[in-house]
Formats: structure tokens, sequence, C-alpha cells
């Protein structure tokens, strides 16, 4: 596929999923005023019901309605959060950067130890440590990220009173370094270990199927030792299909700091939409659904270039040699 | 590693289902209900103690095991059957359909499931039936990306197309064959998606997004967590087994998923036993007294060899004669084999007792190495300069590292701008060339080439072995040529010894063996390198034509393709079809098959046009002529055994299974399968290749055809095999009265086995079967 045809199918796919966005509150059963006005909306007559539709733009014809939220959305602008009371791109630009700190920080830890991890384990190659670092890992994936977010409180912050139990900062003395990272320790902590485990299961056949290859079976003819093998021959080639794999999987940890988030009272945008769910804050769901499929897009983009990088084979340029 | 890993997926998954049938029938009280007093610590008749309302909590997650995994099996099994559908659906039949599909694909790929799933729970209510879907939803689309190109490599298998080729209709060799080979994938992501849907399932309850009535792992963590267990201990029985209980259900789940392991690549090859057997100062290397065996098979028994500054040493043996143990016996690199007694001595120095450290300084330094795959031995993500840099620093000057790389490219006349190629722009020549060039950098005293030749035209070969044995005078290094190929070897070798199932059969100059040789093995070897002279005389045939190509012209897509091709071949006769790789000899067999459809002209198969028959008549019509593949690793399905792979082509006829019992037994011992009851009950992955081509036999006789087209069926097969296998077509050919089309590059071989040759050259052939 080529370059503008790849991009093509992105814009295609963000378009997919902002209008999923806008269909899905109108395709569903159930009535809209009572997800805009909460319980109430059974007592409420008939006028006031018909000013509810109106102000939110739903008693217009439907193509219309998709019209609007679509120039909206080129406009960057995503509607007024009915909880916040202030625009949702407002609200979200806040919680953003909470949100990225703990990606980003949990997906570059979760590669090293996890890509570490992999070397390790064919380093060490001993069948029984083999099984048992196989089993220890799929375990500790295996782990739901809230309830290792609540047991880790539990110790850390309740039992030991080591690390805060919630929140981004201190609430007083204003955001400095050491506070910072002590409130999203345990939340990174918890999220790294939750994708620790499937960096490994990935690294490890990829250097699996590296190991069996013939490059390796020349450079150890030459005297290589194991660790250069590794490190040299393998690593290189291993690396590639985990960077497919971290785009793919952008959009999975996104959705566990929906979780995480919530667990440990983090203010990022996983808070924010769980928020918005349990508030019935229509506008709101819709903008942080948005943007999360945005991030995934891009994400999705990067790592294309970031292959296109490494692996020479799709690089392009040099033709058959002289 | 062992299989236990996927033992223990399966006992937890099994206890967990165990628990979830039974665990409600065995729970002592109602998990809704009051049992006892609030925050009981665990006791006997409260197992896990109880919670914050007074209610058992080893009810509640006996509940809760069953709520768990019935909607991971439910979601699992549903995702399961829409993403094999549509991904494998996609990848075997291609096209447009395969297009919009993984565009689909991609979409959903893009959602970020969990969002997603809270969003359709916050407006659509929870209810079971609506949670299954929505986790199907958001879930099929990897299974479907990852079952794709598997589905697509096996359209184009050649035991796939070998189906067609007999005739089974697209929907058998879905169900037959496709499934089947695609079976352990599909269970990986079986295995996957259950994981996946008890994650979600117990994150949607543990956010309380479930219903409140469902008694729930996540359900009754998010009671724990909203009425403040964590305040106290409670915790640690309310919140802790819960969270155990989904983690070991997945981790069952993962486990079962975990992929087939292989050997460890890095380990040490084993130190002999026994006493050792000293050198003879005379020589460089010496090879003694050398047993090794895998268990208490012995592979190498007493080999002795020893090789001279600057001299050619060729050792010759069919495959499986243990060629390829020895070398990897004198280099340290023999994974899981034993080596019971003996010596290999590199001058002064044993080898086989150094210390692993010792040994690897030698590797490359002292012994080099070209492997019969040296084209597919560089890394595909690293510049050849990089590659050669690093075995150039391996030992001397690293400042000479640059000249010497240099100076290597220049002895295997290679351009200096290859240095920032990579291996993927290189032909194979010019990749076998760099592996040279590396040995080159080192200077090493001992070069075992083994097969190094093997993936070349005889043109390159020859080029090869010349710079080989150039280089070995030049710098009075002793070179080791290893191959099944006598014909290949004689010319460059100043002595040769013939290898037979793990002994040195006989050993002398090439002169003196060749001319007078004493062994059996050494007979076959040199009868085999000899080109025979035709046996048959011109038996002209006049019958009717069995296939008759006219004025074909057929274009792939890359532009290669035929050019008014005319040929005819008739009843009785055996014809061989010669002309260099890529000239479209394999698209002659395709096109005789329907398997591809000319542009212009006909193709006539027992005087019908293919072009005009129905699809059910067509499919009847190419029943009677069969197609036989050139690899014999390829063109049989893996998982059948011997007897149904051959009985196939009766069971497309519709003949009845008693009589396809009967004539498996005969067909096998026609093909030279002695006896057949050894080999009907077998899988072919225990057969080697001339097994497997004879298999093959088998299954092309079966039925009675009126046509064999035979692709290259020997070029994968060992020089004697080779000649057993061809003289068996030959014997029941004429015994049955078949025609034949034998299409190969080897001329001599066409030459000896058919009644007339025709030329294929870039795609044209003029041939009116006269």
């Amino acid at each position: 596929m080529t370059w503008a045809s790849r991009l093509l199918v992105y814009l295609v796919v963000l378009w997919l999923g902002a209008t999923a966005n806008f269909l899905l509150p109108r395709l569903l059963p159930g009535d809209p005023v009572e997800f805009l006005i909460g319980d109430d909306s059974g007592r409420i007559t008939a006028a006031q019901r018909a000013a509810v539709l109106a102000q939110f733009g739903l008693d217009r014809p439907l193509l219309e309605q998709y019209g609007r939220y679509l120039s909206g959305m080129v406009r960057l602008d995503l509607g007024t959060s009915l909880g916040y009371g202030t625009p949702v791109t407002k609200v979200v630009a806040a919680r953003l950067p909470w949100t990225l700190l703990l990606i980003g920080s949990a997906i570059l830890l979760a590669f090293a130890i996890g890509f570490a991890l992999a070397c390790l384990f064919h380093w060490v190659e001993s069948a029984r440590t083999s099984s048992a670092l196989v089993s220890i890992a799929v375990f500790a994936g295996s782990l739901p990220p809230f309830w290792v977010g609540m047991v880790s409180i539990a110790i850390f912050a309740v039992t030991f009173g080591w690390l805060p139990t919630h929140g981004a900062a201190p609430l007083e003395g204003g955001l400095t370094v050491a506070g910072v990272l002590r409130h999203a320790l345990l939340p990174i902590a918890t999220l790294t270990l939750g994708y620790v485990p499937s960096v490994f299961l990935v690294a490890r056949a990829a250097l699996e199927s590296a190991l069996g290859e013939g490059y390796v079976a020349l450079a150890r003819s030459h005297g290589a030792s194991p660790l250069r093998v590794l490190l040299r021959q393998a690593a290189p080639v291993a690396l590639l299909p985990l960077v497919n794999q971290l785009a793919m999987s952008f959009g999975v940890l996104l959705g566990g700091t929906v979780i995480v988030e919530t667990v440990f009272g983090y203010p990022g945008l996983g808070l924010l939409l769980y928020e918005g769910i349990l508030a019935l804050d229509f506008p709101l769901v819709q903008g942080v659904f948005l943007l999360l499929v945005f991030t995934v897009v891009l994400a999705n983009i990067v790592a294309d270039f970031a292959q296109l990088r490494l692996d020479p084979r799709i690089r392009g340029g040099l033709d058959a040699a002289p | 590693m062992s299989e236990a890993p996927r033992r223990i997926g399966a006992l937890l998954v099994a206890l967990m289902i165990v628990a979830a049938v039974a665990g409600p029938l065995v729970a002592p009280y109602d998990p809704g209900a009051w049992s006892a007093a609030p925050f009981q610590r665990p006791s006997v008749s409260h197992w896990l103690g109880t919670d914050d309302m007074g209610q058992d909590l080893w009810s509640a997650w006996l509940y809760g095991a069953r709520h768990s995994i019935v909607i991971a099996l439910l979601a699992a099994i549903g995702a399961t059957l829409i993403g094999t559908l549509i991904g494998a659906g996609a990848g075997y039949f291609r096209g447009r359909v395969d297009f919009l599909a993984m565009r689909l694909v991609d979409f959903f790929l893009t959602l970020p499931t969990l969002p997603l799933v809270l969003v359709v729970a916050f407006y659509a209510g929870a209810s079971r039936p609506l949670l299954i879907s929505v986790l199907i939803f958001s879930s099929w689309a990897r299974c479907a990306r990852e079952l794709r190109p598997q589905a697509a490599a096996l359209r184009d298998a050649d035991f796939i197309v070998a189906e067609r080729a007999m005739g089974a209709t697209e929907g058998s060799i879905v169900v037959r064959h496709v499934l089947p080979a695609l079976s352990p994938m599909i269970l990986a992501q079986f295995a996957r998606l259950a994981h996946q849907a008890v994650l979600m399932e117990s994150g949607l309850s543990f956010l309380g997004l479930g219903n409140p009535q469902w008694v729930s792992w996540g359900g009754t963590l998010y009671y724990a967590n909203a009425r403040a267990a964590f305040l106290g201990n409670a915790w640690l029985w309310w919140a802790l087994p819960p969270g155990l209980g989904i983690g070991l259900l997945i981790t069952g789940f993962a486990l079962l998923g975990v992929g087939k392991p292989r050997g460890a690549a890095l380990r040490a090859a084993m130190i002999p036993h026994g006493d050792r057997p000293e050198p003879d100062p005379n020589h460089l290397f010496q090879v003694r007294d050398l047993h090794v065996g895998y268990g208490s098979a012995e592979v190498l028994t007493g080999v002795e060899l020893h090789l001279a500054e600057g001299e050619v040493f060729g050792l010759v043996g069919v495959s499986g004669a243990g060629k390829t143990t020895l070398v990897q016996t004198v280099l340290g690199l023999l994974p899981r084999a034993e080596i019971h007694r003996g010596a290999v001595w590199l001058g002064g120095n044993e080898l086989l007792r150094m210390t692993e450290r010792l040994r690897r300084r030698q590797r490359g330094k002292e012994i080099a190495w070209i492997s019969q795959a040296a084209m597919q031995s560089l890394n595909p993500v690293r510049s050849i300069g990089s590659q050669l840099r690093e075995v150039a620093r391996m030992d001397g000057d690293r400042l000479t590292v640059e000249s010497r790389i240099s100076d290597a490219l220049d002895q295997v006349g290679l351009s200096q701008s290859l240095k920032h190629a990579y291996p993927h722009q290189l032909s194979g020549g010019m990749r076998q060339r760099v592996v040279i060039a590396m040995v080159l950098c080192r200077q090493p005293r001992v070069l075992l080439a083994d097969e190094a030749t093997s993936g070349l035209d005889s043109e390159r070969a020859r080029e090869i072995l010349e710079l080989l044995t150039r280089l070995c005078r030049e710098r009075r290094m002793a070179l080791l040529l290893i191959s099944h190929d006598l014909a290949l070897l004689e010319r460059h070798c100043d002595r040769l010894a013939i290898l037979d199932r793990g002994r040195i059969v006989e050993s002398g100059t090439t002169a003196a063996l060749l001319s007078a040789p004493q062994s059996d093995a050494a007979k076959t070897l040199i009868a085999a390198a000899r080109p025979r002279s035709r046996w048959l005389v011109d038996r002209a045939s006049n019958g009717s034509a069995v296939l008759e190509l006219t004025a074909v012209d057929f274009a792939y897509s890359t532009g290669a393709g035929l050019r008014d091709v005319s040929l005819r071949v008739r009843a009785g006769e055996c014809v061989g079809l010669v002309g260099p790789s890529g000239a479209g000899k394999t698209t002659i067999a395709r096109l005789a098959f329907h398997l591809l459809r000319p542009a212009a002209g006909s193709v006539q198969l027992l005087g019908r046009d293919l072009a005009e028959l129905r699809s059910g008549a067509l499919r009847e019509h190419l029943r009677q002529a069969h197609l036989i593949f050139q690899d014999p690793f390829a063109a049989l399905p893996w998982h059948q055994r011997v007897r149904t792979i051959v009985a196939e082509p009766l069971r497309l006829a519709g003949v009845s299974r008693e009589k396809r019992a009967e004539a498996v037994m005969p067909a096998l011992a026609e093909a030279g399968l002695l006896p057949p009851e050894r080999y009907a009950e077998r899988n072919v992955d225990s057969l080697s290749g001339g097994e497997r081509q004879r298999v093959a036999l088998a299954r092309a006789l079966i039925a009675n055809p009126r046509l064999i087209i035979a692709d290259e069926p020997t070029s994968m097969l060992d020089a004697p095999v080779k000649w057993a296998w061809l003289e068996r077509l030959d014997a029941l050919r004429r015994d049955h009265g078949l025609a034949v089309l034998l299409i190969t590059h080897d001329e001599a071989q066409a030459n000896a086995f058919c009644d007339r040759i025709v030329r294929l050259n870039a795609g044209r052939l003029r041939d009116d079967g006269a």
C-alpha cells in the first residue's frame, strides 16, 4: 500500500469513528432527554421536553445534526459539558497531560522491561527457568489492573502510608516534580505491570524466531558470544514486530487508563470519561471518546513511520545494487 | 521449555469450569442473602468470611465464577466465529471482499475497545446478551487480522492447489483442508479472546456498569472498593479471592494460547566421553574416530578425516548420511546430540575438549563455515558493511578493519559500494559472496563449505566453487567441500571421501576413487552423477492427443508469461518440457488444470476445451489427469494420514470407503513404498522427501488417470533417490499406458526418460506433437 492510500485509510477510520460516535446515542434504544436531564425526565411537561431537545439541536433532522457535528469537530467545537458548564475541549485539554504522563511512562517502561526480560529468557535458556518465567509473566499479565491498583493502595498507601492514595499532585504547595512523581508512581506501576507480560510474550516469540535464522548461525560460526548474538543479531530484527504491537496496544492502554485512573482517583481522560458516564454528561463523553479515537489513529501513523525508519526492507531508496 | 505451561493452562480452565458448573450447587448460602454478622473473618462456616452486609463471600465467589466463565466462553466463541469467518474468508478468497473486510478490520482495530464498551453500556443499559454482543463486537477484529495471512498463504499452498487440480470443490477444500490446517491458530485466538472477555467483563462490573443484580467477581470488588473494605483488613478475604479468581482464569486461557515452544538455540555442544585419540603431526586438520549420536542412535560412527594446508577435500553423501552433524560437531554448534568418542585436531589443539569460551575464539578465526543456507544468512535489517565490520572486528588490528573489508570485497569480486546496501537488494549469488567475504576478513586456516552452492544455478555454483578453491590455494587454507552431488565436486577436489550412514566407506584421490569405486554407496553416487543414455529408443506414438495447447497466450501482472504456445502430448508418450527457470514451464502445468485461464488460445484435455466446461463437469473431467509437484514437503497435507492422502482422488470420484481402503495398499506398493502397511497409518511429517514423493506418485496413480504432469518432481531429491523415483514412474507409465509430461530444467534427465523433448524459451514454444 502506498503512503497516500494509507493516510486515506486513516482518514476514513477517523471519519467512521466520529460517525459512530454521533450515531451510537441516536440509534440505541432509550430517550435522549433522559440522558440529558436524568431521572426527572418522566415528570417534565411536553413543552419543557421540546425546549430541552431544541437546546441541544435534537429537534432538527438527523442529517442537519450530523452536519453541525462534523463542522463543529473540524472547528474543535465539541459542545459544552453539562456537568462543567465549560466547552468540552477546555475540560479535555486540562486532563490530557496527566493521561499522557501515565501512558507515556508506562509504555516506555513496559517496553524496556518486557524486552529486557525476553532477552534474559533466551539468555538463561534452562528449560525449567524458562517455563517458570513464562508462567509468571502470564500470571502477572492476567491480574486485573483495577485489582492490582486496589491492592497496591491497600499495601503502600493505607498500611504503610508511603504513597498518596489518590490524586495527581498534593493539594497544597503547587506542582512539584517530587509531588507529581509520588502521585504517579502507583498508577504507572499498575499500568506497566499489566502491559509488561504482553510485551514480553511478543518479544520472546520474535526473538525465538530470529534466533532460528541463518544470520544467527553465521554469527555463531564466527565465534560471536551468545550475548552478542542476542543483542546484535536477534534484537534488531525482533524489535520490528514490537513497534507494530505498540501501535496496536495504544488503544488498549488508553482503555486501561479508565480503570486505573478511576481506582487511583487520578484526574486524567479515563477518569473524566468515567465521571462523564456516571453524570450522564453526554457531550463530554462524546468528546473524550472522539479524542481517544484520534489519539489511536495518530499512534498508528507514528508506528508506521517508525517501521519505515527501522526496517530497511520497506525503506525503499537504493534499488538493486550495482 | 516443556509442554508444562499448556498443561497448567488446561488444568486451570478445567478447574474453573468445574467451579462454574458445580459452584452454585455446593455453595453453602444464597450470595444475596444475610447469613451472618457483617465483617466476619474466615471460619469453618464462612470460608471467606462475610462482607459488610453479612453476605457469605465464598458463596459469592462460586456464583461469580459461573458468571465470568459463561460470559467469557460465549463472547469468545462468538468473536472467534466471526473473526475466523471474516479473516480466513478474506485471506482465502482475496479480491474485493478481502480489501473491504480488511478496511473494516482496520477500523475496528482503531476503536479504543474499553471506552467503546463503556459508552455502549452507558447508552444501552446492562443486560447479559447485550454485554456479550458488545464484547464480541469489539474484539473479533484482531482475530480476523491474525488469521488472514495464514489463510492467504494456504490458498496458494501446493497441497491446496493439488486438491484443485484433482477436481475438488472449494467448499470441500475449506472444510477438509483449510480449517484443519488453521485449527491451532484458531484455538490460540479463542484462548486470547476468552482472556480478554474475562478482563473486560470484570472491569465493567468493577466500574459499577454491570447489572447490580449479577453476582460477579468484578461486582464483589466494586462493592469492596466502594464500601471501605480497604480501611481495615477485610480486603484480605473480601478483595483478594475474586481478584485471584480472575487472574487464575485468565492465566489458564493465556497459557492455553502460548505457542508450542522450540528448543533453545544458544546451547553449547557436549564434551566427548572416553579417551582422546592423538593427532598425526603431518596434518593441519584431523577428525579422529568420531562417534556422535542422538540418544542411543549413532549418527556418526568412527569418522576419520585429515586435511593438509592448501588441500581441497570433498566429502560426498546422500542426505541423512551425517554430513551436517559432522560439520556442527566440528564447529561445536551441535544442539542436543551426544559426542560418544573421538577428537578433532586443529594443529596441536583438540577442539572437542576445549571450554566453550576458548572454542568460541576458534570459530571463524581458525575454522570457518559456509552453510547450506548462506544466501539466507545475512541479517535483513543491517547493512552489508555493518555486518562485515562486526566480523572483521572480532580479531586483528582494529585500525585495519576497513581495509580488510575492502580487500575481502575485492577478492570475491563485489563492488565497494555494496557496503551501504542491505541484503534484500542483493541477488542470491551476491549474498553468497558476502558470506565468503566475511570468512576472508578473518583468514581462517580451515574452511568447511557445507552444500555451499545449493540454491544457486549451475553457472553460479561453478563460479563460487572456483573462487573458493582459488582462495584456498592462494592462502594455504584447508578446504572441506561437502555435498550430495559428486558431479559438482569431482572437478575441484584433490581427494574425496564417501560418507554413508555415518561411516566413511571409501576415500582416496579423486581420480582413483572415480575410476575404481569399491563400495556400493560410491558406485551409486558415481552412477547418479553420469548422464544416462536413453534406454527407450523412440517409441513413436501416434495415439490421440491427450493434452493440446493451441496458440496460448498468458500474461502475469508482472509482464512475464507465455506467448503463442502450442504443445501436443499424445496418449502413451512421455514428453519432456525443458527450459530455464522463469521460462513459464509451471504456468503451462497450471493452464492444463485450469488453475490459470489463457488470455488467448485454447487448452484441450482429452479432446475437450476446458474453457467450455461448466464447473461440475470440469472438475470431473480434470480427474482424468493428475499433477505432481516439485516440493514433496509442501504438496501433501500434513494433517492427514498417508492412506487418506493417497485415497483422495478416489474419494473425489465418489468411490465408497471400503473400495478406497482396498485400493490404497496396492497403490503404495506400486509406488515403491514397501511394505505398504508400514506407511499407510503414518503422517507425512515423519517421512523423508523421497518417501513423500512416492506417496505423491501413489496418489497420482490410484485413480488410473490418462495423463500425469510432473512439475520438477525430483529437483528436491538426492541423486540416487531421484533416479529410483524416475525409474518407478517410467515403469508404471509403460504398465498403465499413460501419457506423461515431465517438466524439468535438467536436459540430461529429460534425455534419459522422454520420448521427445520440447523447449520453452522466454515464454515461447511451438510443438505439433510430431
